[in-house]
């Protein structure tokens, strides 16, 4: 353990303990619970960014425990983790507060907002990452302590909703325990590091790492919902509001595709992974994952089920910037991983206002709310046009990174599934602006809450917040320290270092 | 304290304690269970720490050396088992203070709203005292048969572990009567059998000492017989499929700290004896791998039979017992594959296993054990073990979630109440500090393992 290999540690730590603690806070108490969770949420963000400060300038962090002979779990502070790591302390922060005023008065809050903080814990670990054995048990913490918030209502529904996540995530689990041992036994005690470290092993062994990475994507796959493997994600949207926003923007999906990236860099190595020939298909998987999330979202007259056939498609651009060799492509993936994050936790939030507020839940049910909640419908706005991809919105960068990633890969096929899923995103997110704001309110709103305004300042103020940034990193997307920048940076070391 | 002093304080303790227990009567016993628990944690870590120390302990009892006298023994195994019977009795020790204290108890765990079982019937609070004195002389027989180096000394230490363990169930009240009957019956048919092997044995090679046994070894019809009659005899006690059929009723209908102590700690010694067995004794046997890919594929069997059972069960003891069942396979499938070539990581894997009762999923020591156990197989290129352990966690999980779905869907509404469930949520922070001890623990526990291991 380095000297500072406390900090990592302390990230995990400042959600795990509130979350224990907040476990066996009574109900009532809920101004205790709402300081325990704001104080864990301001100390995380703290500590990332002491350590995005000092990871900057070189400074390493970390912490390793020897759990059996030769297998550590390793907590590492690099580039990578931390763009993924300050994305999720963040988002959690205004998650936080966006839950406390969601929940109010609803039953069960310190079971909520403690399996809430374990999963944000879990979601941290897997950031932190520093091996793939490390990665595998986080990722296998965050399936059981997801699973109590996607049932967390109780209803027949919720609960079929949970029996189907696990039906993918379990036996996910499964492959990966199995995939994570092979590479143990292959390859013996490894750390990830950029450029990867399988490329010696492929002598007599290129059939078994051919394997060993359609296991590790299938089983990572689930959580990033590639196609056929999606199937628990509309779904799970019967979850409280603050769960999809984290679950489809920071935690689970994001948990996914995260472990494919470091799969793809820092253990096989891309260049690496190319000679392999395992990119192309995980390249045409992608694709097919976003025109038919795209498709069906289409489809969709729920608000939310909508949304998350769009998540389905999101973050398989993700999956494909990895995917397509060079650079730039890497740089359009990783700057997504944020961009995505940002957006669709705007476009989740703002359902819930909607449906809190005026009991709307159906895109057909939504003529004339513009007018009714202007600063949300505002919020959702930013979101919905930088999902299209419409500059200056975040959405905008990652999608011109992406592009010029597959010029100058010479995979020109992979524009032209841009170009069609940013029509596609255009056709099914236009017209529910134009119904939004240009339409007249067709009759009395389904279940209004009776305060006449736009929605509660708890539920405004993080939405208005991640539109915020949505653009703010569009349009400062050059300025230093934006994800744009530090995708550079790991760009930078990943490239010249591997 | 020196180590020799420290193995002979490790055996009496808990015998001292239970003693004490019995005198304390009603009023005193849990103060002396308590205090005995402290004692005896105390006592393991120093003689673990004597052990990595000064390698193998050893005690002549009465100054008359082997094969005269009687020899107790602690090697690294050994001082591990003790070292982990002292922490998980102590965990135990506390969960019955807490649940035996609490007046008018009814079982928690029961899952399923229909008419109480016989377990369902809480003992009569008369006897309940009774599990002091009782549990403290089965973590002394545990000692024992812990530090026992040879065969008939570890007859007397199974002996009584059974006993004791039959008392433990029975203690549940009329209700029980039938399922301890039946376990009484099963345990002495499986130390007859054991003795009968031991018998055997003796007459052959005029010796009961492990180590002397071992070099004198004649390959012979009389040896596969004994061999044969103590692993039957042991596979009964272990309940090991299809010998299992005894410990879900008896498991089942004990109270919650008597099913956790036995199915934590009890039936794992008919383990360690099958092991000390078959990777000491018979394994130098001409022909003697057949046993332990026989034992495997029990241990397969019963994985997924336990599993498929453990789902099918309403009560979530019922659960726990068929899921113990399983989890004993996979300590057979170890043992298969330690005596083969990954001895050290498949030993870990029975070690870590032995910690951690529940269905291996992370952070728990279950979830390295099983993360070993795969590794170990894959490297052994057994994938039929594999697929066994992999389905095994499959099913474990299905049964962990189909519980926990049912908390959720039946917990009260009503949020004036003050009760919430608390059980996952204690489970999450037990969970957690597991994670963290075991990560402690972990180098440490592996040196000590290496300690006198048979080469």
């Amino acid at each position: 353990m380095t000297a500072q290999g406390w900090v990592p540690l302390a990230v995990v730590a400042s959600s795990l303990l509130p979350g224990l603690v907040i476990f066996l806070l009574p109900e009532d108490r809920r101004g205790l619970r709402a300081t325990l969770n704001l104080a864990g949420a301001f100390a995380k963000l703290g500590l990332v960014g002491l350590m995005l400060w000092n990871v900057g300038r070189f400074q390493e962090y970390e912490a390793r425990m020897t759990v059996l002979p030769g297998l550590d779990l390793v907590l590492r502070a690099d580039e990578l983790s931390l763009l993924f790591m300050t994305l999720s302390a963040l988002l959690w922060l205004l998650t936080t507060v966006y839950a406390i005023g969601y929940l109010e008065d609803s039953p069960h809050r310190s079971r909520f907002f403690g399996f809430f903080s374990l999963c944000v814990s879990a979601t941290a670990g897997i950031a932190l990452a520093g091996n793939l054995f490390t990665l595998f048990v986080f990722y296998e913490i965050l399936t059981l302590v997801t699973y109590p918030l996607v049932i967390h209502r109780g209803t027949p529904a919720a609960l079929a909703a949970g029996r189907t996540y696990l039906l993918y995530t379990l036996p996910a689990g499964a492959l990966l325990l199995l995939a994570v041992a092979a590479s143990q036994v292959l390859t013996g005690p490894q750390d990830f590091v950029g450029g990867g470290y399988l490329k010696p092993f492929v002598g007599e062994h290129a059939t078994t790492l051919v394997l060993l990475f359609a296991a590790l994507v299938t089983g990572f796959g689930v959580k990033a919902a590639l196609v056929p493997l999606h199937g628990w994600l509309p779904l799970a949207m019967v979850a409280p509001a603050p769960v999809s926003a984290l679950l489809h923007a920071v935690a689970v999906v994001k948990a996914g595709a995260f472990a494919i990236v470091r799969v793809v860099y820092e253990m096989f190595g891309v260049e690496f992974a190319a000679t392999l020939g395992v990119l192309t298909p995980l390249a045409v998987l992608a694709a097919v994952t976003i025109v038919y999330g795209s498709l069906r979202a289409l489809m969709q007259d729920e608000l939310k089920k909508r949304l998350a056939y769009s998540t389905v498609s999101q973050v398989s651009y993700i999956v494909l910037g990895t995917a397509l060799l060079g650079p730039v492509a890497t740089i359009g993936a990783l700057v997504h991983l944020v961009h995505q994050g940002l957006m669709k936790i705007t476009l989740f939030f703002s359902a819930g206002n909607y449906a809190e507020t005026l009991g709307v839940h159906h895109v057909s049910e939504m003529d004339g709310i513009g007018r009714r909640m202007p600063w949300t419908t505002a919020a959702f706005t930013v979101g919905a046009l930088g999902m299209i991809g419409v500059p200056p919105v975040a959405g905008f960068v990652s999608k011109f990174y992406l592009g010029a990633g597959a010029a100058l890969a010479g995979q020109w096929w992979a524009i032209g599934v841009l170009a069609v899923s940013s029509l596609l995103n255009a056709m099914y997110f236009l017209p529910v602006l134009h119904r939004a704001w240009f339409r007249p309110p067709n009759g009395p709103w389904p279940h209004e809450d009776g305060r006449g305004r736009d929605a509660k300042p708890m539920l405004l103020l993080p939405v208005l917040l991640t539109a915020l940034f949505s653009l703010g990193v569009g349009v400062l997307a050059a300025m230093p320290w934006s994800p744009l920048d530090w995708a550079y940076l790991i760009i930078r070391r990943e490239y010249s270092g591997g | 304290m020196t180590g020799s002093a420290a193995l002979v304080t490790v055996l009496v303790v808990p015998l001292a304690g239970a003693v004490a227990a019995l005198l304390a009567g009603r009023r005193g016993a849990v103060a002396a269970g308590l205090l005995t628990s402290a004692l005896g944690v105390a006592a393991a870590f120093v003689l673990a720490g004597a052990v990595l120390a000064g390698g193998m302990q050893r005690v002549a009892v009465g100054g008359w050396a082997v094969p005269l006298g009687i020899e107790l023994r602690a090697d690294g195994l050994a001082a591990a088992m003790l070292l982990m019977t002292a922490v998980i009795g102590a965990g135990i020790a506390v969960y019955a203070w807490r649940y035996f204290g609490a007046a008018g108890h009814h079982d928690p765990h029961d899952l399923a709203a229909g008419p109480p079982g016989p377990a369902g019937k809480a003992a009569p609070a008369s006897t309940q005292w009774l599990f002091w004195p009782v549990w403290l002389l089965a973590w002394g027989a545990l000692n024992a048969l812990y530090l026992s180096g040879d065969l008939f000394n570890l007859y007397v230490t199974l002996e009584l572990l059974g006993l004791a363990a039959v008392a433990l169930v029975a203690l549940a009240g009329a209700g029980a009567a039938a399922a301890a009957l039946r376990y009484l019956l099963l345990t002495l048919l499986g130390s007859m059998l054991y003795i009968l092997g031991v018998e055997l044995l003796y007459a052959a090679h005029q010796t009961m000492d492990l180590l002397q046994l071992r070099e004198r070894l004649q390959p012979g019809l009389s040896v596969w017989l004994a061999a044969a009659l103590m692993t039957t005899g042991l596979l009964v006690k272990t309940a090991i499929f299809p010998l299992h059929f005894w410990l879900p009723p008896a498991h089942g209908s004990a109270p919650a700290p008597v099913s956790a102590a036995l199915s934590a700690l009890v039936v794992k010694a008919g383990f360690y004896l099958l092991a000390r067995l078959w990777l000491d004794l018979f394994g130098a046997l001409p022909g003697a791998g057949v046993v332990p890919a026989l034992l495997g594929a029990l241990g397969a069997c019963a994985v997924l039979w336990g599993g498929v059972q453990a789902l099918r069960q309403t009560r979530l003891k019922a659960m726990i017992a068929y899921s113990t069942v399983a989890q004993l396979g996979y300590l057979m499938i170890a043992l298969l594959l330690a005596s083969g070539a990954g001895g050290a990581a498949a030993g870990a894997a029975g070690g870590a296993m032995h910690a951690g009762r529940d269905p291996g999923l992370p952070p728990t020591g279950g979830f390295v054990g099983k993360f070993a156990l795969v590794e170990a197989a894959v490297r052994a290129g057994a994938w039929w073990a594999v697929a066994v352990v992999l389905a095994g966690s499959l099913l474990a999980a299905a049964f962990l979630f189909h519980a926990l779905s049912r908390a959720f869907a039946d917990a009260p509404a009503d949020k004036t109440s003050a009760e919430v469930p608390a059980a996952p949520q204690l489970a999450a922070l037990a969970l957690a500090l597991v994670a963290v001890a075991l990560a402690a623990a972990g180098e440490p526990l592996r040196r000590l393992l290496t300690v006198g291991a048979a080469t």
